[in-house]
């Protein structure tokens, strides 16, 4: 692998674990987000303010980060138990506009020129190489996978999924909406708050507009495009539309338009997404591979 | 229906386990309810019949908490539970079905009904986050399954389950949580004549396994074969309450709503 090629497995993991963390929030738990992207900069911003003005070592500023990131979120899961679904999706554009303008007007997040000369990570006084980063993302992207498989077989995620199909039948079985909404919150802008970090310290200099509201609908095509609901779709769908402009160079100035009219697309023709539960796809290789099974465990969801 | 009249007579002296008192409730001007008053006793099976819009399923979503009403209160054991919400109050003993049918349409059936055994769990983090098909809850699972005849359908996504199996398993789920009181909003509603009499015999191994039911029900045959007990609601009000055989040749009742009915 070149350090080309690197660099892209390092952006496309990040991709993934900020997909998989909106898929918690938007595709279990059903809460439309709309401002993810405001969460990957409190993750990187914390990381970064730790790293350069206060020493902190990668190792320790990432799980910092992680922590600082999911206590915002669950201050705006508090918010969201009180909004309707569309009052939800407008409110955290909202979010996400009010969180950019606090990075750049702010001199304590470094004003419009961002924060420069993050240290990329040592260990035992030895600096990372890209390569090595790129494993130390990989594991990353490997324990958010198994989190997230975790979830989805205990009762937690069980009632998260309650709560996204219908609110009222989950309250009728004694589910508290309200509470499980902020964990789902915070889960999915924990996992912001990490690739927000893992960002932060593969740049060495992050800026208010990685932040902003484009990157927010980047995040929410990728969800969407791969199937909402489900881990292999939020996989699948990072690494397609991450390495789209990549292997499209000349469509990397449109990129924005693509995903915002991929999501249109997709939203109007296929809303189970490419490999979603129920989609065209996704339904052809299940009946391919359906025939030796055990009938009743076939259609388990979720995975 | 003479059965019916020995079961009340039966059942006469046993606790109250939920009154209602003097409840109304009003949106936004309309008058949904106004001061209906009425007891439920362990073990009975109460009909709450009535027209459309008579007020049956407000006044069931307020004995479940899903909004308060304007005023009055309600008891459950003796204690107040007017303004508890939804959620605490279902973990307190008190279940429903929807009168439109509410499944989690994109999980399967066992795993609609594995949601409402989440009270054994709840509030412990290692039942949270553990693996939740362990074998004692699943089995429970299974069993209320096989009660309401969905065991073979356990793996099928609800929201591709006919109707009529919908209700069943919405009764399955709602039995999940151990309840002391159901509450069925029109079970019967869509069903074809058979798939009722199903409905009714189930009803009878529920309130047969000690849970009292509450049930709003159009069909009358299905309601005086079920009730110990019937009130009456129109526009809002309470127009009688008795024992089914009386309720049925009541000059008012037979004005008020069968003569309308039918
Ligand atoms: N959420 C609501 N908002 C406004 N009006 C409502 C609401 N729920 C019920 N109503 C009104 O209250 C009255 C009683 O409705 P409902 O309890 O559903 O009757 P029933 O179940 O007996 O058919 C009707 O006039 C209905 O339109
Ligand atoms: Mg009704």
């Amino acid at each position: 692998m070149g350090l080309y090629q690197v660099t892209v497995a390092i952006t496309t993991g990040i991709y993934i674990i900020l997909t998989m963390g909106l898929n918690t929030i938007t595709g279990y738990t059903g809460q439309v987000s709309l401002g993810h992207a405001a969460f990957f900069g409190v993750g990187a911003y914390a990381s970064a303010i730790l790293s350069v003005r206060y020493g902190f070592p990668f190792w320790v500023a990432l799980p910092l980060a992680i922590i600082s990131t999911a206590l915002v979120g669950a201050v705006l899961g508090a918010v969201s138990t009180r909004l309707r679904e569309d009052s939800l999706a407008i409110t955290t554009i909202g979010i996400n506009f009010v969180m950019v303008s606090v990075f750049k007007y702010s001199s304590f997040f470094g004003g419009a020129l961002g924060i420069g000369g993050i240290r990329y990570p040592s260990l035992f006084g030895h600096t990372l190489t890209k390569p090595e980063y790129l494993l130390v993302v990989a594991a990353c992207v490997a324990l958010g996978v198994w989190l997230d498989r975790r979830l989805v077989r205990s009762w937690l995620g069980l009632a998260l999924r309650a709560v996204g199909q219908d609110e009222a039948a989950a309250e009728s079985l004694g589910v508290d909406s309200p509470r499980f909404k902020i964990v789902a919150f915070m889960i999915g802008t924990a996992y912001a708050g990490a690739a927000g970090s893992l960002y932060a310290h593969f740049m060495t200099f992050i800026s208010p507009q990685d932040f902003g509201f484009p990157m927010s609908i980047s995040i929410i095509s990728m969800a969407v495009f791969g199937g909402l609901g489900t881990l292999r779709g939020a996989i699948l769908g990072s690494c397609v539309l991450g390495l789209a402009p990549e292997v499209f160079r000349p469509l990397v100035e449109y990129r924005n338009l693509m995903y915002g009219a991929l999501l249109l697309l997709m939203m109007r023709f296929q809303p189970q997404g490419l490999i979603g539960d129920g989609s065209v796809v996704w339904e052809r290789i299940r009946s391919l591979f359906a025939s030796g099974r055990v009938p009743g465990r076939a259609e388990r969801g979720g995975v | 229906m003479d059965h019916g009249v020995e079961i009340d007579l039966d059942r006469g002296c046993r606790a109250i386990l939920l009154e209602v008192r003097s409840v109304s409730k009003q949106f936004h001007g309309v008058r949904a309810l106004q001061d209906v008053t009425l007891s439920v006793r362990q073990g009975q099976v109460f009909g709450v019949v009535g027209p459309n819009g008579a007020g049956k399923t407000t006044l069931f979503n307020i004995v479940c908490g899903v909004y308060p009403p304007s005023g009055g209160s309600v008891l459950f054991q003796g204690r107040d539970i007017t303004r508890l919400g939804s959620a605490r109050t279902a973990r307190l003993g008190i279940a429903r079905t929807f009168q439109i049918v509410r499944s989690f349409p994109r999980m399967t059936v066992l795993d609609n009904v594995l949601v409402g055994c989440g009270h054994r769990v709840y509030g412990t983090l290692s039942g949270l986050v553990g693996t939740y098909g362990r074998e004692a809850v699943r089995g429970k699972a299974m069993d209320l399954l096989e009660l309401v005849g969905l065991e073979h359908a356990a793996g099928t996504l609800a929201g591709k389950l006919p109707i009529a199996l919908q209700r069943r398993m919405e009764v399955a789920r709602a039995l999940a949580l151990d309840p002391l009181l159901l509450l069925l909003d029109e079970p019967c509603a869509g069903l074809a004549f058979g798939e009722s009499q199903d409905l009714v015999e189930l009803v009878r191994r529920v309130r047969d396994g000690g849970v009292t039911v509450m049930i709003v029900e159009h069909n009358m045959g299905v309601v005086m074969s079920l009730c110990d007990e019937i009130a009456v609601l129109d526009f809002g009000v309470k127009i009688a309450q008795g024992p089914s055989a009386a309720i049925s040749s009541n000059p008012r009742v037979i004005e008020a709503y069968l003569g309308k009915e039918a």
